[in-house]
């Protein structure tokens, strides 16, 4: 062996060494895994995934650095695998400490770290569900379908989606998996729910019929327990163009389907259309037997109503309703006067008490309303909002008692008048906690039609686009600005988290936030303390698709695609689950 | 030796790019250039990117001096202009900032916190919410100060607005002062406003905490003081001033001033001032700036012209024939009165340097009593009561700004009482430009706005048409045997000769030249179509009548005619059929009116009529199949010239030729 070989191999060597050192070394670099502090603990995301077999000996020991409390979980405590690589650890962990994580499963498997928590929960993708194929949209490919309600079982464990086109999904939100699919019909199903237990859910549909469904989903199909005709009592009818896009519109259909605590039914049926030029609307409020779909009572109980029940909403035991109904002509009804609020007895279906609004004259010669009433869980208080920018606090015990006024009452985007013209914002998303009367303030309201850069209003309304909290005695709780235009308010059951869903249909992305903002309601503080985050998305948000879950720990969100000004479109549509 | 030294050389060109990549891999140094700034705001960090940025990110976020981090923004794909990272930041504390790229690139920036802790602000603007928009780099000196001023208009009212905005402190109470010029009038306040005759309340604060502002407070300047409580932070309280600008030219140095004086429970006070400089300008030196180049309608949203549409005129599809229509079941056109049935265009021009922000609006008005038509108006549900349309304009120095408006029908509108309303009929669409601020009218501008629905006349005569034509064809093949033995064969032959004549002189070269004669001669085109069009073929129908006098030649020689046409030149249209079925009644009655073309001008008047009467019915034909629109003009021009003149002469000039030949026959 000559010189010459042997400084090859010894150069050999050293390269070898060299590169064994350095993948050791990256090896050593190489993060394991990354930790996300969420709202109701912590997410573990690991580089390497693990089998399913090693996972009933996942074991997480969780240590406070500073305090040294330690915490242990299994899989049966607390500890929620969501896929191969990722689970969820429940944990009310404190800002600012440090948390020393400790993982391991099967023999040898282990994950450390130690992190210090931030000042906030982070927004945690459970995952994304693509629609396209789960509820076949492209079906019909001259008119896509679109999905159009999404709610989650009292448990959370269930995930139902439906479409326009009568497509009805039920998925696992964590795993993704799809436990069902079935058409309904080919109509557009407009709301779903659940039943308190899960085992039941009702959905309905805006078409000729105007049919409410109730499936059972205790066997390994659904099955349609019951369904219910709505247009025999507040009519069909055709609609010039039955193969518009829009034609739904005008088939009777449910505004708002809910479930009571003891698993009854409320339904606000209502029909809108144009027959012999004349626009005719009629509106019924039903409460049926969950589990039978027997009717217990509608109202009005003679007639149908001859205008619109905008929104309602109820006391959980379903012991009271507050509906508002108004219609765009003159009282078609001496019995009803529109722009009414009434107090239903939710056990008998009559009338308790009304509260009729003056209209807001010179600018409004009517009073219409939006989603805006809204029921304080224990049933003291009622919020309401009418479109012209008030703000009202009933009591609802005291106003059993006598002459019905306001508790409280102001002017959050009521008109400001400049040359002329009016500035006012919209304001009726609304809803109620046992804490706060929530009003969500929209986009500046005047007459302005465009999107066109010079014709954009100079400003916005001093309170338009703001989430507002009032205490029920009418005192300011806290403020928060939203950052685009509000698509819907949902709270948790425990009226511990309320998420407001913010889009807007545009091609300039440069300008426009498509996602949801989260609050705290029991954090302690102003706006800043209550606010979490904002989830983003690519895509659009459609009206009010979106859900939370009971316990307030999963956000489901529908993002369907907006095509830009060069024909390419971002976002898809597609169903996120959050944490 | 050599080749070992070569051998180590390769060795360390090798190992040398490994050991550079195994540094690059493990630290991640690799910075993208930055392109973003970051500014604080009371609730937190504003990041800014640039226009160019098209980076999408994965988050933001916020590390405190600690190394604690304060908030983090997750984005996953691309991020705005501007986007807000909340916090509560520490007066003069460091914090940095760092984006993160969708591929782990991360850029950071180090910014430090103002050096007072957010108290909020005070904003006053004239009008309500105008910002000026910062000069381009391109703009004259003149136009950047122009730009930076508000416009007041000389001799009108004015609405300004102070705005103050709470921090993160509450509660907190507030005084607000403001200082206006005293040639400035004011003559409306909200009650919360109270003018002070001096510095008053706050002559026991050390004048420097006031500003510079205070030192305006003199003879000049009149002093209103508000007074409030923010009970939850990032509060918002406004308020509007009505100011009467004087005529006189403001000075230069004119501004509107203010400072919001914040104190909370313990005590700490703590201010904040703004000011509004001021130009003046009267109405007419604006008026005299600004022009109405063109009101264009009916237009898109976007203010492109629709040229295939009849200008200022709204169709409206109504079901036709009313009540008998509906009881026959047709059904009315649905409209959707949410949306615009048509757009018209303002093209407004600014011929000034500076900026001028308007509004312009737009009400349909009655021609004869002036009121505003209800079922012209916008939408209850989006008129807040002002039956116009309205829209907002920041109409750029030294160029034209095209402003569309929505014109809005619903029939279905109070006025509208009757099933059958349809409005047809003539309205004006009055236009009016304001500053926006004043309720002072600097421009204004009408313009007609017409309703129209289908022709019923042109229906009646395009059913006519078709039951003429109809009976015709049936009558022409029920008894078809019966019309040829009228005939000698040789009779037969000479009107197929005529015909194929016809075809060959009249349909040929018309066909061929009438788009020819319509480029180069327009709307009088028909005057030398006609020539050919109406007199020969009126001196050889003429001279056919001559030579075989009989009821039927017409029919049959527009018969040749009408399958020579349909089977060369594709003119078998329905229009063709109808207007040839109506012509030929029409001139066979007429015929037999004459007796059979015994007296020469009595034939050539009839036939004339019978022309003129047959040009009316191809006109209702186009109106009612092809739904056009003619000028009134016209159409008269066309039956008095072109369809009774022209047949009038060509029936002279075909007895003349029916001689000759007769002659050359004999």
């Amino acid at each position: 062996m000559n010189t010459q070989q042997q400084r090859r191999r010894i150069c050999f060597a050293s390269l070898i060494c060299l590169l064994t050192l350095i993948g050791a070394v990256q090896s050593a670099k190489t993060l394991e895994g990354n930790v996300v502090f969420t709202r109701f603990g912590i997410a573990v995301e690991l580089e390497d995934s693990f089998s399913i077999e090693e996972l009933s000996a996942l074991t997480v020991e969780i240590q406070s650095v500073v305090e040294r409390i330690d915490n242990r979980h299994s899989l049966m405590q607390g500890v929620r695998v969501i896929d191969d690589k990722r689970f969820l650890i429940q944990l009310a962990w404190e800002p600012h400490k440090t948390y020393r994580i400790k993982s391991q499963w099967g023999n040898d498997n282990r994950f450390e770290v130690s992190v210090t928590a931030p000042l906030k929960p982070s927004a945690y993708r459970i995952r994304t569900i693509e629609l396209d194929d789960l509820l076949s949209l492209f079906q019909n490919l001259q008119r896509p379908a679109k999905s159009t309600t999404v709610a989650f079982s009292p448990d959370g464990e269930k995930l139902a989606v439906a479409t326009d086109a009568g497509h009805l999904a039920i998925i696992n939100p964590v795993t993704g998996e799809k436990i069902w699919k079935i058409r309904i019909s080919e109509s557009y199903a407009k709301h779903a729910t659940f039943s308190p237990d899960g085992r039941q859910l009702y959905i309905g549909e805006q078409s000729t019929d105007g049919f409410i469904y109730g499936f059972e989903l205790s066997g390994t199909k659904p099955t349609l327990l019951w369904k219910y005709r709505m247009a025999d009592d507040i009519n069909t009818s055709t609609p010039f163009h039955p193969n518009d896009v829009y034609a739904w519109v005008q088939y009777p259909g449910p505004y708002r389907i809910v479930v009571t605590g003891n698993g009854d039914l409320l339904v606000a049926g209502v029909h809108s259309w144009t027959q012999d030029g004349v626009v005719l609307k009629k509106s019924q409020l039903y409460r049926f037997v969950g589990e039978t779909g027997q009717l217990k009572w509608k109202w009005p109980s003679d007639q149908p109503l001859p205008m619109i029940i905008r929104w309602f909403d109820y006391t959980r035991d379903g012991q009271s309703i507050a509906l508002v109904y108004d219609t765009s002509r003159s009282s078609p009804s001496p019995q009803f006067r529109p722009g009414t609020l009434c107090v239903i007895d939710g056990e008998m279906g009559a009338s308790r008490w009304e509260y009729s609004f003056e209209p807001f004259k010179p600018y409004f010669e009517a009073v219409k309303f939006w989603r805006g009433v809204g029921v304080s869980p224990d049933g003291r208080f009622i919020n309401v909002t009418t479109e012209d920018g008030r703000a009202f606090i009933f009591d609802a015990m005291n106003s059993d008692l006598g002459k019905v006024e306001p508790l409280w009452q102001a002017g959050l985007t009521t008109p400001l008048e400049v040359s002329d013209i009016p500035i006012t914002a919209t304001a009726g998303t609304i809803a109620a906690t046992n804490a706060f009367a929530l009003f969500v303030t929209g986009d500046t309201f005047i007459p302005y039609h465009f999107q066109k850069g010079a014709q954009q209003p100079p400003a916005a309304h001093p309170n338009g686009l703001t989430l507002f909290a009032y205490k029920w005695t009418g005192e300011k709780a806290w403020q928060w600005a939203l950052e685009n235009m509000p698509q819907g308010l949902r709270v948790d059951a425990r009226g511990r988290y309320a998420a407001i869903s913010i889009s807007k249909h545009s091609r300039n992305t440069k300008g426009q936030l498509h996602g949801i903002s989260v609050f705290d309601l029991a954090a302690t503080g102003g706006g800043l303390a209550k606010y979490l985050y904002t989830y983003r998305v690519e895509g659009q948000l459609p009206y009010d698709t979106f859900d939370i879950s009971n316990d307030g720990q999963f956000i489901a969100l529908i993002e369907t695609p907006i095509v830009m000004s060069d024909e390419t479109t971002r976002g898809k549509n597609r169903v996120h689950i959050i944490q | 030796m050599k080749h070992g030294n070569k051998f180590i050389l390769h060795f360390l060109a090798l190992l040398i790019p490994l050991s550079i990549s195994f540094v690059g891999c493990s630290e991640r140094t690799e910075q993208p250039s930055s392109s973003w700034r970051v500014a604080y705001f009371p609730m937190g960090a504003r990041i800014h990117f640039d226009a160019a940025h098209q980076e999408p990110l994965k988050h933001i976020r916020v590390f405190g001096s600690g190394g604690e981090l304060v908030a983090q923004l997750d984005l996953g794909g691309y991020p705005r202009n501007t986007e807000l990272l909340y916090f509560r930041w520490d007066a003069g504390e460091r914090y940095r900032i760092e984006t993160t790229h969708v591929k782990g690139e991360s850029t950071a920036k180090t910014a430090q916190a103002p050096p007072i802790n957010p108290r909020g602000s005070i904003e006053i603007a004239i009008p309500y919410g105008t910002v000026n928009p910062n000069p381009s780099q391109n703009a004259t000196t003149e136009a950047k100060q122009l730009n930076t001023k508000s416009l007041v208009l000389g001799s009108s009212e004015m609405a300004a607005t102070v705005l103050v905005r709470n921090g993160l402190d509450a509660p907190v109470t507030f005084h607000v002062v403001l200082y206006i010029p005293s040639v400035i009038q004011v003559l409306q306040t909200s009650s919360s406003w109270h003018r002070e005759p001096h510095l008053g309340i706050f002559s026991d604060l050390p004048i420097h905490r006031l500003g510079r502002e205070a030192k305006m407070a003199s003879e000049e300047t009149s002093i209103f003081v508000a007074s409030g409580k923010f009970t939850v932070e990032a509060e918002v309280w406004h308020s509007q001033f009505v100011l009467k600008v004087p005529n006189e030219k403001l000075p230069n140095s004119a501004q509107i001033a203010g400072t919001v004086f914040f104190e909370d429970e313990s005590g700490t006070q703590l201010n904040r001032s703004a000011a509004l400089p001021l130009r003046s300008a009267t109405v007419d030196e604006i008026a005299a700036q600004l022009s109405i180049e063109a009101i264009s309608m009916p237009t898109d949203v976007t203010g492109v012209v629709d040229s295939r549409r009849r200008p200022d005129t709204i169709y409206y599809p109504r079901p036709l024939l009313g009540r008998v229509g509906r009881w026959l079941g047709a059904k009315a056109h649905p409209v959707d009165y949410f949306q615009p049935i048509a757009y018209q265009t303002v093209s407004l021009h600014n011929s000034s340097q500076g900026v001028i922000h308007v509004i312009v609006g737009a009400m349909n008005l009655d021609s004869k009593r002036g009121e505003p038509v209800a079922f012209l108006a916008p939408p209850e549900a989006i008129n807040a009561g002002t039956n116009r349309s309205v829209a907002f304009a920041s109409l750029a120095g030294s160029s034209t700004t095209a402003v569309p408006l929505p014109i809005y029908f619903n029939p279905e509108s109070a006025q509208a009482k009757s099933a059958d309303f349809i409005g047809t009929g003539r309205y004006d669409r009055v236009i009016e430009i304001k500053i926006w601020g004043s309720d002072t009218t600097i421009l204004r501008a009408s313009r007609p706005l017409v309703i129209v629905t289908p022709n019923l006349h042109a229906l009646f005569v395009t059913g006519f048409a078709i039951g003429a034509t109809g009976l015709g064809l049936f009558i022409l093949l029920r008894f078809h045997g019966r019309l040829f033995n009228c005939f000698s064969t040789r009779q037969l032959i000479l009107i197929t000769l005529f015909g194929t004549t016809i075809f060959i002189a009249v349909s040929v070269p018309v066909t061929l030249l009438s788009n020819l004669t319509a480029a180069l001669f327009g709307p009088i085109s028909f005057l030398i179509n006609g020539l050919i069009n109406e007199i020969l073929y009126y001196t050889l129908l003429t001279s056919l009548l001559m030579l075989i006098p009989k009821s039927g030649v017409i029919t049959l020689v527009s018969a040749v005619r009408l399958l020579l046409g349909g089977v060369t030149l594709g003119l078998f249209t329905p229009i063709t059929l109808l207007y040839t079925g109506m012509i030929v009644l029409l001139l066979e009655l007429g015929f037999l009116v004459s007796q059979r073309g015994r007296n020469l001008l009595i034939l050539a008047l009839v036939f004339g009529i019978c022309d003129a009467l047959g040009v009316y019915t191809d006109f209702q034909l186009s109106i009612t199949l092809h739904r056009l629109f003619y000028a009134n003009w016209y159409i008269l021009t066309m039956i008095v010239v072109s369809g009774f003149s022209y047949t009038f002469i060509g029936v002279l000039l075909g007895r003349q030729l029916s001689w000759g030949l007769q002659r050359a026959a004999v």
